[in-house]
């Protein structure tokens, strides 16, 4: 009997220090190897500018998956997961050194470190899959996709663009450490001091605008009215298209040519001065009108399923109290509408806060720079030329938005364990 | 043989010990029932020889075979769920047969298989309905069905009646004590309705906070609780405890009073009380009478009083504040306030010593076997 | 005493006489706001219509009625889709619109497959860290795309898919998994455990109870994320104009183009009829699903 369950239970029988032991060996070789092969590519590596940090963030995601998907525990999968670490490790190391040297040609050192990350991340998948019976290695398996777009896309390149922002990276993405000189520049920027007002003008009025303006329309639209199909389908159309469509639509009916100044004093309202497209200080405002117009059906409809979740007999209870309709709202509808509230307020002030494909559309940032916001300046700075200047605005936004995210990921999250 | 084993079972969600050590013997055959106040860890336990959940540490072996690391599949078990657990978009005969089509069983046989389960259960003609055509109990059957189609070595039941209705779940409860008998196989029965155990049970495990507070037959845990959780939690409506003294402790029996009740000796192993310990004295309300015949009286005044025709409930307090319940015989009408003396023997008491343990009785009803 | 027919009294409910009264603000107030946000289509809609004489010397808010002899209503419409020049290309909106099709189908596929599968790991098989790579995943993707656009080039650029129609469908399956996945999380975590407790006890695996049990009960949200998805992808600008490269433009891209392309007269009317051509797709969806859609947004999350 005894010897049947060791067969089955597999490692787990084997003395625990002696495992332990041995993990440690293998996960320090593998790690080793692994960072020699990272720092000779950051430093040796002779297509650099192809994208120094890839092969890097492929060895350094094989470590955390190999670990996540428990390969230590289990014999074969284990053993396969750990030739995966080494051959990538081995192999960054060998390219980058032997390549450093002219040794081969660039194409000869790609296509090998190529083919020994997709060896790698094969063995990682193989070492998944043969060992399904043990643990819930499909699970694993499935999550990887998952787990290397967390840590490349996400992690890794947050991790480049602040890395890159200290470098005077200019056409190609090479690395020459310049300190903060790039934050310098930046904020001394006159184009970035108007595209951040700008911004915090798009914020402050389009979310407001929005939260009420779209709490209105729940409000009007839960008085059990006719037609409610209709009307939402009218208010929430503007959503569906894009906003490049919106911002083109929008820029038709601004111009003063062709569009409502013009045919306002066609109508006989001669003085009619409808031109803040074409006015420095108020073009900003008219993004905020497309926006507005886009945005606040969503609003509504969120709100609205908000208000459908109140219990009818609250609404019971305020009647036989005799609380008015409107002090119903404001004093037990509103307050226990908080959590809907907040999640549609980050969910509209995130959206405004990375505001850019409706600028692009209706004022391509003009008149001449007045309608400029971050995005736009980031876009501009990495696709022509200067790459290190963009990084830094785009670091910038990285922060503002940590700062602003991470109290609410925590309140939201964390706190809450539980995660909506 | 489809025997069961637990060895020095554990069971942690994180810092929370849920599981605090279970040994258990389980023999082939056995219907047994897991009971317990919500929170006990009984379906935790269940779902842990499922192999839904995983062992902290400890062994679970099934037929002899440790399955710790096993997949529920290959266990060798079936379940019953208490919601039901259908699958909505399949049809029933697509339920039933889910199991075997999944292990490749060849087309004619899973066909007569679950021909066969639903001949069992009664339930050809529902066959080819979705689970929202069905009622309740139909549903339940169609849970069973397609735990009996897997022909499994044991069968783990998780409240399986708890959704039915009160008429139906009496049915249902006769269904699965028949198919206990016809099928011969090993049960394994989570509930905390101790009705469906002292019913279902060859043997019930009496949980609390994660450990086993007694193992035994039906009648062993009414007649000879092991102690107070026990005492209190079997049996319906449930035994009343007093606070009593010990007197003096002989071979024969320890000799108790109390503020409501003279000296009196009641027959019990004499084991280490003292005279002067503080013991707690448990009489079932079935055991109450409403006369002065009994070895030991005890008088209040009626607070509730409810007359159900073939006996009588009754809830008293005494002078000193105690309460107590008797359930009489139903000719006697009782008045709500009026002061009433009731009785009851010596041999059918309890005695609890200062840590909750039985103090054994030495006279316990013969249980005979008919 | 009074029997119904000698009874003469009023009878239910009192009538409000502020009733009316306010149901007839409501109701204004309604459709006021609803001919604001039909007004914007409108116009663009007359105006697909005019010829450029029309539209110098005439109202936005009137369609043209009688046109030239030679000219046709449709005449924009037939510019927009097959003849409007970006540059010295002039093939109109149409190769892109295919392009923006090829795009979007294998977009939608993958990123709704890899978003399922991950939600149902994570909603059903936990694992050691999952919790943290999900909270990443959802601080991500409120962060600007921006701060990732360039390291995702270089990415591209490194497997050799940068300017192809694989950089653009990879990028949308990156940046589609937060949100889906949490669609789809959200939703297996409401369904009742214990069908996937019998399923395991029946002894089918991972992928078996993905497919055969959890994807026939998911259609609803399956719907919800396809048409989300497919709107989002077509409507997207960004990724197109960086990834995609210039024979792979999506229409949107291409739409901009048109419009900020300074080669001789600009056609007003063709420009509009290219908007609506770009916006009908999504606004065809948003029409045909309506339910759905708002179901999808309502269900927590919308994208930036």
């Amino acid at each position: 009997m005894t010897t049947f369950d060791t067969a089955l239970v597999g490692a787990s029988s084997q003395p625990p220090h002696f495992q332990q032991f041995s993990n440690l060996v293998r996960y320090g070789v593998a790690g080793l190897m692994a960072v020699i092969g990272a720092l000779a590519l950051i430093f040796d590596f002779p297509f650099a500018q192809l994208g120094v940090f890839q092969p890097m963030m492929y060895a350094l995601g094989l470590v955390v998956v190999c670990l996540v998907i428990d390969v230590p525990f289990r014999k074969l999968n284990y053993q396969l997961g750990m030739i995966g670490v080494y051959l990538f490790g081995a192999a960054a190391a060998w390219v980058a050194w032997y390549s450093g040297g002219n040794w081969l040609s660039q194409d000869a050192a790609d296509f090998i470190w190529k083919v020994t990350a997709l060896f790698s991340f094969l063995f990682t998948i193989a070492a998944g899959v043969w060992n399904a019976p043990f643990k819930n290695f499909a699970a694993k398996t499935a999550a990887i996709p998952m787990m290397y777009i967390v840590l490349f896309a996400f992690i890794g390149c947050s991790l480049w663009t602040v890395l890159y922002s200290t470098s005077d990276a200019r056409i190609y993405p090479l690395y020459t450490y310049v300190g903060l000189k790039q934050y310098y520049r930046l904020f001394g920027a006159e184009i970035w001091h108007i595209a951040v007002k700008n911004v915090l003008i798009y914020i402050a009025l389009s979310t407001t605008g929005a939260m009420v303006a779209g709490f209105l329309l729940a409000v009007f639209m839960d008085q059990k009215i006719r037609l409610e199909g209709l009307f939402r389908t009218i208010y929430l159309y503007p959503f569906a298209l894009s906003f490049i469509v919106t911002g083109h639509v929008w820029a038709w009916i601004f111009s003063p040519e062709y569009g409502l100044e013009k045919s306002v004093r066609q109508l006989g309202w001669t003085t009619f001065s409808f031109d803040w497209i074409a006015n420095n200080d108020m073009a900003i405002y008219c993004v905020i009108i497309a926006g507005l117009w886009q945005g606040t059906g969503l609003v509504m409809a969120l709100m609205l399923a908000g208000l459908r979740g109140i219990d009818e007999e609250v609404w019971k209870a305020a009647r036989v109290d005799g609380i008015p309709k409107w002090r119903t709202y404001i004093s037990i509808v509103i307050p226990m509408m908080r959590p809907v509230l907040i999640t549609t307020l980050v969910f509209v002030a995130a959206g405004a806060f990375r505001v850019y494909d409706i600028v692009v559309a209706l004022t391509d940032g003009g008149p001449g720079i007045s309608t400029t916001v971050p995005s736009q300046y980031v876009y501009k700075y990495l696709f022509s030329g200067n790459i290190g200047q963009g990084l830094a605005a785009a670091t910038t936004m990285l922060v503002v938005s940590a700062v602003i995210l991470i109290p609410w990921v925590y309140v939201e999250f964390v706190k809450g364990k539980q995660i909506r | 043989m489809a025997n069961v084993q637990l060895r020095d079972v554990h069971k942690s969600f994180g810092a929370t010990h849920i599981i605090k050590g279970i040994d258990l013997e389980i023999a082939h055959g056995e219907f047994v029932v897991f009971v317990g106040p919500s929170g006990c860890g009984k379906s935790t336990l269940l779902r842990m020889i499922a192999g839904l959940e995983d062992i902290t540490s400890g062994e679970i072996s099934i037929k002899d075979r440790v399955v710790n690391d096993l997949p529920p599949k290959d266990r060798g078990i079936a379940m019953v769920f208490q919601s039901y657990a259908l699958f909505p978009h399949m049809t029933v005969r697509q339920n039933v047969g889910f199991g075997l089509k999944i292990n490749n069983t060849p087309p004619a046989e899973l066909e007569s298989r679950v021909n066969e389960a639903a001949r069992i259960l009664k339930m050809e003609n529902l066959l080819d309905r979705k689970p929202s055509q069905l009622s309740g109990g139909q549903r339940q059957r169609v849970a069973i069905g397609r735990a009996i189609v897997r022909n499994p070595e044991v069968f783990l039941f998780d409240e399986p009646l708890s959704n039915l209705d009160a008429a139906l779940r009496v049915n249902t409860r006769a269904e699965i004590a028949k198919l206990h008998n016809d099928l011969g196989a090993t049960m394994i029965y989570v509930t905390h309705d101790q009705v469906e155990a002292m019913t279902l049970a060859d043997k019930i495990v009496v949980l609390e906070a994660g450990k086993i507070r007694q193992v035994g037959s039906p009648l062993e845990l009414y007649h000879k609780p092991n102690n107070l959780f026990v005492a209190g939690f079997i049996g319906s409506p449930k035994m009343n405890f007093m606070e009593v003294e010990a007197v003096s402790s002989s071979a024969s029996g320890v000799i108790i009073k109390s503020a409501d009740f003279t000296e009196q000796r009641i027959p019990v192993a004499k084991g280490n009380v003292k005279a002067g310990d503080k013991l707690t004295l448990g009489i079932r309300p079935e055991n109450m009478r409403a006369d002065t015949k009994g070895d030991l009286k005890i008088s209040g005044k009626m607070e509730l009083v409810e007359h159900l025709g073939h006996e009588t409930f009754v809830e008293a307090k005494t002078k000193s504040g105690v309460s107590f319940t008797g359930l009489i015989d139903g000719e006697t009408l009782v008045k709500l306030g009026q002061d009433m003396a009731l009785s009851f023997k010596a041999n059918d008491c309890h005695l609890f010593d200062a840590a909750g343990e039985a103090v054994h009785r030495l006279k316990v009803p013969e249980i005979v076997h008919a | 005493m009074s029997s119904p027919s000698t009874n003469i009294e009023p009878t239910g409910p009192r009538p409000h006489p502020w009733l009316e009264w306010d149901r007839v603000v409501v109701y204004a107030f309604l459709t006021l706001t609803a001919l604001y946000f039909l007004a914007p289509l409108y116009i663009v809609i007359i105006t697909s219509f005019k010829d450029l004489d029309h539209i110098r010397d005439g109202n936005i808010f009137w369609p043209q009625t009688a046109y030239p002899d030679g000219v046709h209503f449709y005449d924009p419409w037939r510019r927009a889709w097959w003849e409007v020049c970006t540059g010295l290309e002039c093939h109109g909106i149409s190769p892109n619109f295919w392009n923006s099709v090829k795009v979007t189908v294998p977009s939608v596929i993958v990123s709704v497959a890899v978003a399922l599968t991950t939600g149902y790991a994570l909603s059903n098989w936990p694992f050691k860290m999952s919790e943290a790579f999900f909270t990443v995943l959802i601080v991500g993707s409120f962060v600007p795309y921006q701060v990732m656009l360039y390291p995702m080039v270089l990415l591209t650029k490194n497997m050799g898919i940068y300017s192809t129609l694989t950089a653009v469908i990879f990028v949308h399956t990156v940046f589609g998994l937060p949100f889906l996945t949490l669609l789809f999380r959200n939703y297996f975590a409401s369904l009742p455990v214990e069908l996937f407790k019998a399923a395991r006890v029946d002894g089918a695996g991972f992928w078996r109870i993905l497919i055969q049990i959890f994807v026939p009960m998911s259609l609803p949200i399956l719907t919800v994320a396809v048409i989300l998805q497919v709107t989002g992808i077509w409507n997207d600008f960004l990724f197109g104009v960086v990834f995609a490269g210039l024979p792979n433009y999506p229409m949107t891209v291409k739409l901009n183009n048109i419009f900020t392309s300074s080669f001789g007269v600009k056609e007003y009317n063709v420009e509009m009829a290219a908007t609506i051509l770009t916006g009908a797709v999504p606004l065809l969806i948003y029409f045909l699903s309506g339910r759905y859609f708002v179901r999808g947004i309502a269900a927590g999350a919308v994208k930036g």
